[in-house]
């Protein structure tokens, strides 16, 4: 009897703590994974930190050679534009898609499918795949040059073209997803706004910008906001394909990082840029969530 | 007749659109049966007599086995962490009144946007300090890290769409809170877990950078062996190709099979 009615309390007081008991292992391991290692660069970026761990407090020295970089200020400035232009086609292009294929009557299905393809491949194969059409001996596109009377062209080992060619590269993988979500945008749009536009002799143009648009506003900020996101993680493909190369032509914020950490061991001064990264990132995306939430409503 | 004219324009521009994104992928998978001389003929073959060599040549550069096995493991072990752990924080947030909950679902949607090249050094540092580099289920740990924030996301969303009286009435009929979470409400969250489990495991059975950077050689998984053919002594084409398909045909499967769950996921994450 005593035993039943302390295993019977005992259960009780779980009860009555299980939200909180259910969030505790996700907040611990959250806390473990990524507060301490915020701290933990926090710490290294403010020493002069090789392999061998730290060899002397250097203060803000690292922070203040990671500002005044050229190097680290290109890079970043590169960053800016790689996320930019591949946002921006992601955007005009899989809305393109998504209205075209919206209006289609048969095998809507069947192309949707079609199209989430590049980005269900594992990215380090997209690096090897389009490492492979981009090479200039066997190469299918330079093949295509070649058959048209046009010169080969080095497109990874020239400065000038491997920015074009990693943004490329990032349209391919990553507009089907904007496809995606712009499609299901249009397809979750009311018909009622549409036929009243086109009794009032709405084109289509008109009906597009000023209907559909504005309707699909929340959609389309999640969707850049998502983008935005995985397009600042960008690290796989480009460490593929270029490497950061040719020189520095490709160099993002996260290759620098992953150079000057495990190619230099400079991990002090890697730790400072992480930081410096980390902060614009989280700025960034604090208005974006705000903004995602905002629409939302209040959840 | 506009509307003709806009139709046609509009299934070529789609017929463009699917040629752009699957021909790479096409092209990869023949040229992996493609012998040497076909692979750097030119003009490109399309009509070839096909050839296996290729397979068994990119396998025995690499022990394959050995790094499908790792990749196996650390998919199925962050999965399986990530969805235990997930699915507790998920329902707690659905259902209770936590305080701080906004807080904690805002903080849930900027932990899925941080970088992770920003967490890799100290991970590094913090594995060597205790030893755990080369340790399969560390590695598997921090990709839970980095897959939770969203998969708690995914499965709040899908516990909040549930029928609230459901519970109440497992509670009345004498079960308790855990015991009608565990009987009833999982039960009925099984298309979310599914979509959930997919996104894991596929985000595992990828990633790359950590892979690299926190596990020697004889740990790494499939995408660094995939890596390491390039950086060596020129680029085969034809076991290059070969690996790659490898790589490709388990989430090629995934997609077409799991299609409807993928786009509910993608899209729900985004839409709720």
């Amino acid at each position: 009897m005593g035993a039943t009615r302390r295993q019977f309390s005992w259960a009780e007081r779980v009860d009555r703590r299980l939200p909180v008991l259910l969030l505790v292992p996700a907040g611990a391991l959250l806390i473990a994974t990524f507060v301490y290692p915020i701290i933990q660069t926090g710490w290294m970026s403010l020493h002069d930190w090789g392999v061998g761990g730290a060899s002397g407090f250097v203060g803000l020295d690292n922070f203040v050679s990671a500002v005044t970089d050229s190097r680290v200020q290109l890079s970043f400035l590169r960053t800016a534009l790689f996320i930019g232009v591949a946002l921006l086609l992601q955007f005009v292009i899989g809305m393109a898609l998504a209205v075209a294929v919206s209006r289609m009557r048969r095998g809507r299905g069947l192309v949707t499918a079609l199209l989430v393809l590049p980005m269900m491949v594992t990215p380090v194969v997209v690096g090897l795949i389009w490492r492979f059409i981009f090479d200039f001996n066997f190469g299918i596109l330079n093949q295509a040059l070649m058959a048209l009377g046009a010169q080969q062209l080095a497109f990874l080992s020239d400065p000038a073209w491997a920015m074009p060619a990693m943004i490329l590269v990032e349209v391919w993988q990553w507009t089907p997803f904007m496809f995606l979500l712009m499609l299901a945008g249009i397809t979750t749009l009311p018909a009622e706004p549409f036929e009243a536009a086109t009794v009032d002799g709405a084109n289509f143009r008109q009906q597009f910008f000023l209907i559909a648009l504005p309707l699909m506003r929340p959609v389309i900020i999640s969707a850049i906001v998502l983008r935005f996101a995985g397009l600042a993680k960008e690290f796989d493909k480009i460490y593929v394909l270029t490497g950061g190369g040719p020189g520095s032509s490709t160099e993002i914020a996260s290759l620098l990082i992953h150079r000057s950490a495990f190619g230099e061991f400079n991990f002090g001064y890697s730790a400072a840029i992480a930081l410096v990264l980390a902060l614009i990132v989280a700025i960034i995306c604090w208005f974006a969530v705000k903004a995602m939430y905002s629409k939302k409503g209040g959840m | 007749m506009e509307s003709k004219r806009t139709g046609i324009l509009a299934a070529t521009f789609i017929a463009l659109a699917v040629l752009f994104f699957l021909f790479p992928i096409f092209w990869v998978i023949v040229t992996s049966f493609k012998t040497p001389g076909d692979v750097m003929s030119y003009p490109p073959t399309l009509f070839f007599t096909p050839t296996l060599e290729n397979y068994p040549a990119a396998l025995e550069r690499q022990p394959f086995l050995r790094y499908l096995t790792n990749s196996v493991i650390v998919t199925v072990s962050s999965t399986a962490f990530t969805l235990i752990i997930g699915t507790l924080a998920g329902y707690s947030l659905a259902r209770f009144q936590v305080r701080g909950k906004r807080h904690i679902t805002f903080g849930l949607m900027l932990a899925k946007m941080f970088p992770p090249i920003i967490l890799v050094l100290p991970f590094f540092v913090l594995l060597s300090n205790v030893g755990l580099t080369n340790n399969l289920f560390a590695l598997a740990l921090t990709y839970t890290s980095f897959n939770l924030p969203f998969i708690t996301w995914i499965l709040w969303s899908f516990f909040r769409d549930l029928p609230k009286g459901l519970e109440e009435a497992a509670m009345t009929d004498g079960c308790t809170r855990f015991g009608a979470f565990w009987r009833v409400m999982l039960p009925l969250a099984r298309p979310g877990i599914a979509v959930a489990a997919i996104f894991t495991a596929s985000i595992s059975w990828n990633e790359f950078l950590f892979a690299l950077n926190l596990m020697g050689p004889e740990h790494a998984t499939l995408p660094v062996m995939a890596s390491n053919f390039v950086t060596v002594d020129g680029i085969l084409w034809g076991p290059v190709t070969a690996v790659g398909t490898l790589l490709m045909i388990p989430m090629l499967v995934l997609t077409f099979s799991l299609q409807r769950h993928l786009v509910a996921g993608l899209t729900g994450g985004a839409l709720k």
